[in-house]
């Protein structure tokens, strides 16, 4: 079974209301679901294996401005398949070059198929399907990739390629 | 805080800008000018001559440079190709001794309607938030708290902790202060606010408050377990 993982915002996902209509927090759709070209990113981990979801956090991390705490939603390729969404593998945008081809689009996206993955999220989170890393583990994470050469110091942003050259000088 | 100006100009101070073919009577471009402390220009896209006498009763004292005009220039749709400016605005920013609050918190809840506030990328209202907090630190300190005390958009005050956690303002006691109103929320939003300063300012001060806050809400509960061990690391 292939689990396929998406950056969430974890606390705009709190539900409002117990009625139907309240049940998928919009805020957490319009903060974690936004789009581009009727696709929504999505990174595969295989949650049997230890490290993977250090992976796919440090793959995430990676690209950012600054480090910062780091939630992430996990649900199968298969249930998205089952409600007509189409997961297409394509070259992720990530400077580590054997992560690349871990990258998913949740594909040509319509609205019944867009609604229906916000659901699919929305109980992912509720079943606790996900994991939110601390600061310093973001940290601990980008420093060991950058101590084991996985990935270039001169990939990062200014901000966190700074703040990663203090913590490995100073541990 | 920039301070929008409309006034007549005589034809002599229009600056050069696209020609007009029998013009519409809408604007057709902006002009940003860089005026020194006496006024004189240091900076355009082209040449002009400014008259102190016309900008001084709009510049609100004390005019500390620089200070920026911008200049929309319109053209008079029944003047044939001769180009007269109709409208000059000026926006003239001076070092003011004190900030509008209301504008503040106006603008940053443009800025957030604009772009979402994500961990992890630079947004448009840091810059806000931190200038308010080197120009006028004890009033942004004050308003800040009240926001995270007292303002019934729980919403808008988490976002504001969020933002002032990217930088460290004021002295660690007032930070702890701050943290320890938040964290008492019964807003989850609110208390994971307090939870991401923590972890970013990383005080020593911080840990007791911490140590000392019965998370009701499991998964949040979990990380500010996580964000304790990190801080005693």
């Amino acid at each position: 079974m292939v689990t396929v993982a998406r950056k969430i915002t974890r606390q705009k996902w709190t539900p409002r209301g117990t009625q139907p209509f309240q049940r998928v927090p919009l805020d957490g759709v319009t903060y974690d679901m936004r789009t581009e070209n009727h696709a929504l990113s999505m990174w595969t981990c295989d949650l049997g294996r230890d490290g993977s979801v250090n992976e796919i956090a440090l793959v995430l991390a990676a690209s950012r401005d600054t480090i910062d705490r780091l939630g992430v939603v996990f649900v199968e390729e298969s249930d998205l398949q089952s409600r007509g969404i189409r997961v297409e593998p394509t070259s992720g945008n990530t400077a580590i070059d054997h992560f690349k081809a871990r990258h998913r689009d949740a594909a040509e996206l319509n609205l019944r198929r867009y609604c229906a993955l916000a659901r699919l999220l929305n109980d992912a989170i509720l079943k606790d399907r996900c994991r939110r890393f601390s600061r310093q583990q973001i940290r601990d994470i980008l420093a060991e990739a950058v101590g084991n050469k996985l990935l270039a110091l001169d990939s990062l942003r200014d901000r966190v390629r700074a703040e990663i050259e203090t913590y490995l000088a100073s541990s | 805080m920039p301070t929008r100006f409309s006034l007549p100009v005589a034809s002599q101070h229009l600056p050069p800008g696209p020609k007009s073919t029998r013009a519409s009577g809408l604007p057709l471009g902006t002009s940003n000018y860089l005026l020194s402390e006496d006024l004189s220009l240091v900076s355009s896209g082209g040449t002009c001559s400014w008259d102190r006498a016309l900008l001084a009763p709009y510049l609100l004292p004390p005019a500390v440079a620089p200070i920026r005009v911008v200049l929309c220039y319109y053209y008079d749709p029944f003047t044939a190709d001769l180009a007269v400016a109709t409208r000059h605005e000026f926006t003239a920013f001076t070092r003011q001794p004190s900030f509008d609050f209301d504008d503040l918190d106006g603008q940053i809840r443009h800025a957030l309607a604009t772009e979402p506030l994500l961990d992890g990328y630079t947004h448009p209202a840091e810059a806000l938030l931190l200038s308010v907090f080197r120009k006028a630190p004890s009033s942004a300190a004050d308003w800040m708290m009240h926001q995270v005390a007292e303002s019934p958009d729980i919403a808008f005050a988490a976002d504001l902790l969020r933002l002032l956690s990217r930088f460290r303002p004021q002295p660690t006691s007032w930070r702890a202060e701050i943290v320890r109103r938040a964290l008492a929320s019964p807003n989850l939003m609110l208390r994971d606010a307090a939870l991401q300063a923590i972890e970013a300012w990383r005080d020593a001060e911080l840990v007791e408050p911490l140590r000392a806050h019965r998370e009701p809400v499991g998964w949040l509960a979990r990380y500010a377990k996580q964000v304790l061990i990190d801080l005693e690391r």
